[in-house]
């Protein structure tokens, strides 16, 4: 992801638990430089995107000049606005460069009381969902970013909030829930506790997955972290906090960043710092002590959802230290409980990441390349009766050990679907044994 | 109320092997000081031998690997003075707080040993440090102290810190200071140069020991000695060294892992392995105070700076 931040971190709105608050004063006296601009963004491999701060800020000459050399590398744009200033000019450089734009809300109304009021007779969230619908009209790709406080995440906000996914749903739309990282002393009694934050994540884990379907993180990053599919966003995987290259900066003088989740203490570190120069990766050092420290001093020992989670993003740790595991570990813990007991009460006999040890996976800080895979007991080639529930598919799993021994013979078991009744709980590949 | 770091305070499971990083907090940053980093941070360890050489102490200490055995021998040989092997130690990268443990013939080794100017001092180390049995096992850190020209006081500090578990007493020489605690596990201090150890992980340092506080005047007479060494081997290097730890900081250590933070640079490295995290924020004298120039996790925003922050930036852009 190649973050433009053409405006830095200049926004109309300002958000109290804006977590580019730190950094703020500092970065946005950068001058803009579009020729350093567009000679980083060529250097670059990715297609860059808009980002803030809020990019709408930005001349619109500059808007569509980065919207455009997106859309001539891969054929179509992003950015990531708070949706205030979308106008109908916009809107023609939207469809010109088949953009797709994030927009920053946390739910109509009341739900939304924490970004900053416009003047105006509505309150800002409703002017923006407004804005979403006429987006939707004319066609446009829209994902919502949602930060999560007590303004929209309590039990008394629940029903007002499923009913906001439902309009959502409807509009074609979805996007990420993400707890609101506040450190600051003056706005901490926005933030959701991690007890909260379990509490909504579980419940609507639920709704989502019952009943709307819908793309929505981290819940996806979940239940694909679970199969062992992939790691999920930034969030559960391995990060140098230093170097975060998940999100790659472009300022508006050329100058590059990282994810600036990671300037908390007013540094935008610049990348192509010299992060892995040693063969033990110190960059990853979070990763070999967490799994090593108690859970009541801030480590992750003897967690079952470690490799899924490793620790959470390193920005969101206890007192905002990178050193400790996310604060809101409670809350994905029992987001993780919740959709491994919906994936088994759909398919008993689907293989967790969270059921297998260490020996069926090559990292010991990742779900990447589970042996055998979650469907193991539900594929041809593994047994005499595939099954997402009967007992009798369930065959001997030891074999995918990453260990295993040389044999020389791979699964040769490949054609047993011989109308015979299971006898035993073994495959016919008996020369594998 | 100063707090002491106790047993308790430490993980003891935890044991976090040696590492050194540094990253630049910006480009401008580090185009400025990256091509002279380099030098700066190996003054230090060249001032140690010139010491011994000129006299200035009696003995220095010195690892060879087979790697620079044959121009180090023939450099000591030159200057008319001798060393000694006292164990192997296992190869790292960063700063170790103790020699690793290694095995014989193991190839990523280096040999520990003492450079002095005679054959007698140098016996005299290896027997303060139990060579071979000597000295009944027993280790007297009083006389290699002395050997290499710590003041008493600091040994003394020293040794009882690194007894009781705290092998890196970067707290605890702070909090003998003249500091103030700031908050919970957080304390302001006032050093100088010469006391300044917190960035000794990457080879920023001036005196080779660690100070009983962070104002011990002996502290600061030996390390005039050194200063002025290292200003003759290099005297825009030292100006630079000296520019560098007069530099506001701000040093945590949790969990294993110091974080030292500069206005240009931050280091991570290996430290004490302590259940939460413990901060010193550190001043020299004259200089800009690390509570302004740099901004400690956990700091509150003044929102209304930020509106008129943002209402000037928007006028400024047009």
């Amino acid at each position: 992801m190649l973050s433009v931040k053409i405006t830095n971190a200049l926004c109309n709105l300002q958000c109290s638990y804006c977590y580019e608050h730190i950094y703020r004063t500092r970065l946005n006296h950068k001058a803009v430089d579009m020729q350093a601009v567009r000679r980083q963004i060529q250097n670059e491999q990715e297609p860059p995107y808009l980002h803030g701060g809020e990019p709408l800020l930005a001349p619109l000459e500059v808007i569509e000049e980065i919207l455009s050399m997106s859309f001539q590398k891969v054929g179509s744009s992003s950015l990531q606005t708070n949706g205030t200033l979308i106008s109908d000019k916009h809107v023609q450089l939207f469809k010109k460069y088949n953009t797709s734009v994030g927009i920053s809300i946390d739910g109509p109304g009341e739900l939304g009381r924490y970004r900053k009021t416009l003047k105006s007779a509505k309150p800002t969230a409703d002017i923006v969902m407004d804005k979403i619908r006429m987006l939707r009209s004319e066609g446009i790709n829209v994902g919502i970013i949602c930060v999560l406080t007590k303004a929209n995440a309590l039990r008394a906000q629940r029903d007002t909030f499923k009913a906001w996914i439902r309009e959502l749903h409807e509009l074609g739309i979805s996007g990420r829930l993400n707890p609101a990282q506040i450190d600051y002393p003056s706005a901490q009694d926005i933030a959701l506790t991690a007890e909260e934050l379990s509490d909504f994540y579980c419940d609507i884990t639920r709704f989502i997955l019952t009943e709307i379907g819908d793309d929505w993180l981290p819940i996806r990053d979940v239940v694909d972290s679970l199969l062992g599919l992939n790691q999920g966003t930034c969030n559960f995987g391995e990060c140098d906090y230093y170097n975060a290259v998940a999100e790659k900066v472009i300022f508006s003088d050329g100058s590059t960043g990282s994810c600036l989740k990671t300037a908390r203490t007013g540094h935008a570190y610049p990348r192509f710092q010299n992060a892995d120069a040693d063969p033990r990766g110190f960059a990853k050092i979070r990763y070999e002590i967490l799994p090593l420290i108690p859970q009541e001093d801030g480590g992750c020992e003897g967690c079952k959802y470690w490799r899924n989670c490793t620790g959470g993003c390193p920005s969101e740790g206890f007192g905002g230290d990178w050193r400790n595991k996310t604060r809101y570990c409670k809350a994905y813990y029992d987001l993780f409980e919740t959709v491994a007991d919906i994936l088994r009460k759909i398919m008993p006999n689907v293989l967790l990441t969270c059921d297998l040890d260490s020996s069926h996976f090559p990292s010991k800080n990742s779900v990447r390349n589970m042996n055998p895979s979650a469907f193991y007991y539900m594929t041809y080639g593994n047994g005499f009766n595939p099954s997402s529930w009967r007992k009798d598919a369930r065959v001997n799993i030891e074999r995918c050990s990453q260990q295993r021994p040389e044999s020389g013979n791979e699964l040769v078991n490949q054609n047993y679907d011989h109308g015979d009744r299971p006898h035993g709980d073994r495959p016919h590949g008996d020369s594998y044994f | 109320m100063e707090r002491n770091m106790i047993r308790d305070d430490l993980t003891h499971s935890l044991d976090v092997l040696p590492f050194s990083r540094l990253v630049w907090n910006s480009e401008a940053a580090r185009a400025k000081w990256e091509p002279v980093i380099g030098a700066v941070a190996s003054l230090h360890d060249r001032a140690e031998y010139e010491m011994v050489r000129l006299g200035k102490r009696k003995c220095g200490t010195l690892h060879l690997a087979p790697h620079n055995f044959h121009v180090l021998i023939e450099r000591l040989e030159k200057d008319g003075m001798v060393w000694l092997p006292i164990q192997w130690s296992k190869n790292y990268s960063g700063f170790a707080h103790y020699h690793l443990p290694t095995t014989v013939g193991d190839p990523n080794s280096s040999c520990y040993g003492v450079m002095a100017r005679n054959l007698e001092d140098a016996e005299a180390f290896r027997t303060a440090s139990a060579y071979n049995g000597r000295n009944a096992g027993k280790v007297d850190h009083e006389v290699i102290g002395e050997l290499l020209g710590f003041p008493p006081c600091c040994a003394k500090f020293f040794v009882e810190e690194w007894a009781n578990g705290f092998f890196d007493p970067v707290w605890q020489s702070a909090v003998r200071g003249n500091g103030v605690m700031v908050g919970d596990r957080t304390l302001e201090v006032e050093g100088n140069v010469f006391t300044n150890q917190m960035l000794r992980y990457f080879g920023f340092r001036i005196t080779s020991h660690f100070p009983c506080s962070l104002n011990c005047e002996a502290t600061k007479e030996v390390g005039e000695v050194w200063l002025d060494v290292m200003k003759k081997m290099d005297a825009d290097l030292a100006d630079l060294l000296v520019e560098i730890l007069e530099m506001p900081l701000i040093w945590s250590c949790l969990h294993g892992i110091a974080i030292v933070e500069t206005p240009i640079f931050t280091i991570i490295t290996n430290s004490l392995p302590t259940k939460e995290s413990w901060t010193v924020m550190y001043n020299a004298p004259g200089k800009p105070k690390a509570s302004a120039e740099l901004i400690p996790l956990g700091s509150d925003v003044d929102y209304d700076k930020l509106t008129e922050a943002m209402v000037e930036q928007l006028q400024w852009r047009r």
